[in-house]
């Protein structure tokens, strides 16, 4: 019996410092969150007890609610192009043979990249002074002379999108490629015996082969709409004229540029739990439609 | 038209759309390699086009200019760190819970997987206020801590799935034969592991050499920004000096994209395993 005890002091200790690290840098952070989303506070001085206010004060921060449509059309966007394109495109690169390897290895290229080389890169291509605009003039093309979109209200969240998705969707396409590859080949053979055709094939043997990963990866787009930041803030800052904000460039803002810590906290506290209570029902609903087959 | 025709030109067509596609998609890199060795001129009269000659002096310039060996120093060092850290810490933790006796192994293991779910925007305010009491803004070590700690979930279950799948009889073997955890750790588990160690390194590696949120927040002065972050200030600076920032581009990408073309495998098959980990 002491044995056992001594045993399993050892094996604990194997565990305690990834458990210590991410415990005191992750999980003490996040709880503390629900202190400090009830508190008025600069960050500095001692957080002071203010109830509800910041959340009734939320309720008409039409700022940070109309961030709310902003990552829904990002949610939107990513929901459908990415996957389109990396699954097309992975049903046509099974296909040709061992060529493959090499367009898959340069669709994949951008996903390397980090955000702010690829997002001010593409600031410049989008400039028109120096970006794709002044490119078309001087072919001659006048009609795209004016292209600037970043500096558009209704073009600057679709420009960023563009930019996130091409440094993304070679990732969805290697992950397409690997559901594709596990499908059991037996399945194609016993289809094609019975005469089913492509479009068949498809809507009978694949798609429902690679079910799972289709749904991972539309929970993983779901939950991390939410928490999108990086080519909106490198881009656009959430301009022009607020035309981009999203829920965490305004978490951002009122946090770290106008030093309301205890706000920034309660509106964090509701976006995560928001994306948190979505991935839950998203979970129960795949459990469900698992049990219904 | 035969069976055999009609696939022919099926296959054909399959082909020129691949390559089409994977075309468009590498453009944009290749307009910044061939601007990067273009001078400013060239790229005022024309964003696209081939170099007439190779101007180097804008590498040169980029590096000194931007304080590129600095920022490599700073991305190096943290990036080094934090992934020689997180494969340490978590593969002991994945030993210990497959390999040995211990206390709530079901609690730790739901507690790693779950911290998958955890968002960044859950712990950047607190954490950033705690790390400014503490005196670990602009420090190396308190982004090594930070990048440590956000990677331990994604390589547990990464790790984890991996050495569930070892074979107990050579711990078992080891252990009759008198060998301490370590030994057995160093001499059994090293060995046939070494292919998913490469990969938990260049993930994490890679990772933090692209991070933006924590180190734009954590990095504020110049001397300690990494390379992903200085090319991000530098933009701003540099005005119209288009050579200076295609060519700043490529000095922040390369060692990444090297290591990609060499170690794809073990890279890519590291980032898609099982999860959708964007």
């Amino acid at each position: 019996m002491n044995g056992l005890i001594k045993k399993k002091i050892k094996g604990t200790c194997f565990i305690l410092p990834a458990f210590l690290v991410h415990l005191v840098i992750v999980l003490i952070p996040a709880c503390s969150m629900f202190y400090y989303a009830f508190t008025k506070w600069n960050g500095l001085n001692e957080p002071q007890f203010n109830g509800l206010d910041n959340f009734r004060r939320m309720l008409t921060d039409y700022d940070f609610l109309f961030a709310l449509k902003n990552n829904v059309i990002w949610m939107s966007i990513f929901l459908i192009v990415p996957l389109i394109l990396g699954l097309g495109m992975a049903l046509i690169f099974t296909k040709i043979g061992k060529i493959q390897l090499l367009f898959r290895s340069l669709c994949f290229l951008p996903y390397v990249v980090s955000a702010t080389v690829a997002g001010k890169i593409f600031s410049i291509f989008y400039s028109p002074y120096s970006g794709i605009g002044s490119f078309f003039e001087q072919l001659g093309i006048r009609g795209l002379a004016d292209f600037a979109p970043l500096g558009n209200e209704h073009q600057a969240l679709y420009a960023a999108a563009f930019v996130d998705n091409w440094h993304w969707w070679g990732f969805v396409l290697v992950l397409m490629m690997s559901a594709l590859h596990q499908v059991d080949a037996a399945l194609y053979e016993a289809a094609q015996l019975e005469g089913a055709n492509s479009w068949q094939i498809l809507k009978n043997v694949t798609l429902p082969q690679i079910k799972p990963t289709i749904v991972s990866y539309f929970v993983f787009v779901i939950i991390a709409a939410f928490t999108t930041f990086d080519y909106v803030w490198i881009m656009t800052q959430g301009g022009p004229a607020g035309a981009t904000e999203v829920f965490s460039t305004r978490i951002y803002k009122t946090t770290f540029i106008n030093f309301e810590a205890g706000y920034g906290s309660a509106l964090s506290l509701s976006v995560c739990l928001l994306a948190l209570s979505v991935y839950f029902i998203l979970k129960l609903v795949q459990k469900r439609g698992r049990e219904q087959l | 038209m035969t069976l055999m025709q009609k696939k022919k030109r099926s296959k054909a067509v399959k082909l020129t759309v691949a390559a089409f596609i994977t075309l468009l998609q590498i453009i944009p890199l290749a307009v910044v390699l061939l601007n990067s060795m273009r001078s400013n001129e060239e790229i005022g009269r024309q964003l696209v086009g081939v170099p007439t000659s190779f101007h180097f002096s804008n590498y040169v310039q980029a590096w000194v200019q931007g304080g590129y060996l600095q920022a490599y120093g700073n991305s190096l060092l943290i990036g080094i760190g934090s992934s020689v850290i997180v494969l340490l810490i978590v593969a002991f933790a994945v030993y210990g819970l497959t390999k040995m006796h211990c206390f709530f192994p079901r609690f730790f293991h739901t507690y790693f997987v779950a911290g998958l779910a955890v968002p960044t925007f859950a712990i950047i305010v607190p954490l950033f206020f705690f790390f400014y009491k503490v005196n670990l803004v602009n420090t190396h070590l308190g982004m090594i801590l930070i990048y440590s700690a956000i990677n331990i979930s994604f390589n547990f279950m990464f790790m984890y799935a991996f050495f569930e799948g070892l074979p107990k009889e050579l711990d078992e073997a080891a252990r009759i034969d008198g060998a301490g955890e370590m030994q057995n750790f160093v001499y059994n588990v090293v060995p046939l592991a070494k292919p998913i160690f490469t990969s938990v390194l260049l993930i994490v590696f890679v990772n933090t050499w692209n991070e933006f949120l924590f180190s734009n927040t954590f990095l504020q002065q110049e001397s300690m920004r990494t390379v992903s972050l200085k090319f991000y200030n530098f933009v701003g600076k540099s005005g119209s000096d288009f050579g200076f920032i295609y060519a700043a581009a490529i000095i922040s990408i390369l060692p990444i994209v090297v290591i990609y073309f060499l170690m794809q495998d073990s890279f890519v098959e590291g980032m898609t395993s099982g999860s959708v980990k964007g």
